[in-house]
């Protein structure tokens, strides 16, 4: 975000620093209209966001929530003898001289073989291959000899809308300059289409 | 639904939406250490206090984000068998709610990946679009906000809007406008930057007003 | 006996060096490996009509084999990623509509890369698949229609060189 997004957002939140007075200051005083269209909108959604979300809720059967999540805690605590019993007879299978005899002679086995952990190309590509959304379906999923190409072909997508335009922003060329998980991505005339960033879930938040 | 009140839930202070003052956060955090600390120590009453005084507030949090009572109700559960759990290691470094939070956050965020609730997006670009003029009867002149809050159609856009917001900005735009937590309360509880924060709370209001816009213009 | 316990610590200790001395020798080469890694990947307009296909030269004849439905294929965008690291995603030539990210899960024999590959739709993963890729057997995915026709992912695993 921009200095200038920073500071209306903090003047809106009340969250203005010492180091920000002045700098709010002179953009104030230089667009005063767009700080304040920013302020009203910002004072219409929080009263909208109040009516229809509540900071507190009354919990239903409130006692009996306390009761049941004593109840799950306690259930839980009282199954460590399984657990202390399984550590204690880990920790003596460790100590024991022919558990470390065995290691080591595992380790020379492992040295002197070098046994490769994968296989080559066999004419089977795909391992697994699902959708987690049930209104899609996998019509095939293999190795095309003809094609000599893995190809996946899937049925009951939704539509991408036709007014989706994807030859304007033909993308050419990316780079990762910017921050970790950020991508940006250019076009044939090198402007930047699109930056795209992977957040924690892995999920694409595309700007 | 009926409830029956003990004394305990008696007990709980119902805060009003706005934020809460400096002294009142602060006998809150004194409260909530001296409680913490006696968990510590194997206490379980101190703990079903810190249950009864947080789960209206943990409650409402998760059926915020997932609008569904029962769901919620056992969501809510999750988060305080985890948070004794997890007391042990709390070093309270951070105020006990915002660690709360961070655990309901958590146990939320799972438990929708694990649904598949989807987004649709930053924004639904159709909210935009099918701002019908007619319906909404946009007035020719820029009205005040509080005038136009009376339009109830002006607020049913913002509402959709709202709801259509992706989660990771819906959910800070609520704490920081309902639950009113500061910058860093945020952070900590969602587990981001206050910078991520700030651009998330930009990002949502420009929206807004683009569409407040789009029905002004109308 | 203190003897007798030093020496057998001297062979224990031997032993774990050089798995050590293996295993990050074998790691560098991984790393290098990684680094020679590059990816084609493209998002194309297939349609079941016309003659003139922007595509051309083999990635065409792959295409029209392997989906013989369809007649011409145009690119809508097309972009080479290189220096594809284990565990990292990347993606293919992103839009806000539909995106395919792919992860690299490590090298095996015959040069292949072995990747977990998913297929959003916004916010929706459509498709998950760990699968292996090898130089001059792309894998091309079917997605969702657009327009008159289909959209394809193209993701080609090519030598640096």
């Amino acid at each position: 975000m921009t200095r200038e997004e920073e500071l209306i957002t903090r003047w809106i939140d009340d969250e203005l620093r010492d180091e920000d007075q002045i700098d709010f200051k002179k953009l104030y005083d230089s667009n005063p209209e767009l700080c304040d269209s920013f302020k009203d909108v910002s004072g219409i959604s929080n009263q909208v966001l109040k009516e229809n979300y509540e900071s507190e809720k009354e919990i239903p059967y409130g006692d009996f929530f306390n009761s049941q999540i004593k109840k799950k805690i306690f259930e839980e605590a009282s199954s460590p003898t399984k657990h202390s019993s399984l550590l204690s007879d880990m920790i003596q299978w460790i100590r024991s001289p022919f558990t470390w005899t065995a290691a080591v002679a595992s380790l020379c086995m492992l040295f002197f073989l070098n046994v490769p952990p994968e296989s080559g190309f066999s004419g089977n590509t795909i391992v697994s291959t699902y959708s987690p959304d049930t209104s899609v379906s996998i019509v095939s999923a293999e190795f095309n000899e003809e094609a000599n190409a893995t190809v996946i072909v899937l049925e009951g997508l939704e539509p991408v809308p036709d007014e989706t335009d994807f030859s304007g922003n033909h993308i050419v060329s990316y780079d990762r300059q910017g921050p970790p998980g950020f991508v940006q991505f250019y076009n044939k005339n090198d402007k930047l289409v699109y930056i795209l960033e992977t957040d924690e879930y892995g999920q694409p938040n595309v700007f | 639904m009926n409830f029956s009140l003990s004394d305990s839930s008696k007990a709980v202070e119902r805060l009003n939406q706005n934020e809460e003052p400096q002294d009142t956060k602060a006998c809150n955090k004194e409260r909530d250490a001296e409680l913490v600390e006696r968990c510590q120590k194997g206490d379980y009453s101190a703990f079903d206090e810190l249950i009864t005084l947080y789960r209206g507030k943990v409650y409402a949090m998760i059926y915020n984000m997932i609008r569904n009572d029962a769901d919620s109700w056992d969501l809510a559960q999750d988060v305080f068998i985890k948070a004794w759990k997890a007391l042990p290691k709390f070093e309270g470094r951070s105020a006990f709610f915002t660690w709360l939070y961070r655990i309901a956050h958590n146990v939320t965020y799972d438990w929708t990946r694990k649904k598949k609730i989807s987004s649709a997006g930053e924004f639904e670009d159709r909210i935009v679009n099918d701002a019908d003029p007619g319906a909404v009867a946009v007035p020719k002149v820029v009205d005040s906000p509080d005038v136009s809050l009376e339009r109830k159609e002006v607020k049913n856009k913002i509402s959709e809007a709202i709801d259509v917001l992706s989660s990771d900005h819906k959910e800070i735009i609520l704490l920081k406008e309902v639950d009113g937590l500061s910058y860093q309360e945020i952070a900590e509880s969602v587990g981001c930057s206050t910078g991520t924060v700030m651009s998330r709370l930009f990002y949502a209001r420009k929206k807004l007003k683009e569409i407040l816009g789009d029905i002004r213009n109308d | 006996m203190l003897r007798d316990m030093r020496n057998k610590l001297i062979v224990l200790s031997f032993f774990v060096f050089s798995v050590l001395v293996i295993t990050a020798r074998g790691e560098e080469e991984k790393k290098e490996e990684y680094l020679d890694s590059t990816f084609w990947g493209a998002l194309i307009y297939a349609k079941n009509e016309g003659s003139k296909s922007g595509v051309g030269g083999e990635l065409e004849i792959k295409l029209k084999k392997a989906f013989k439905s369809f007649k011409s294929f145009e690119f809508l965008g097309q972009h080479t990623q290189r220096n594809v690291f284990k565990e990292y995603v990347n993606w293919v030539v992103p839009s806000e509509e539909i995106n395919l990210g792919f992860e690299s899960k490590g090298r095996i024999k015959n040069g292949g890369v072995k990747l977990l590959l998913k297929l959003w739709r916004k916010k929706k993963v459509l498709l998950k698949s760990d699968l292996s890729i090898f130089p001059d057997k792309p894998v091309m995915i079917m997605g969702p229609k657009w327009r008159d026709g289909k959209l394809i992912f193209v993701l080609e695993l090519r030598s640096k060189n």
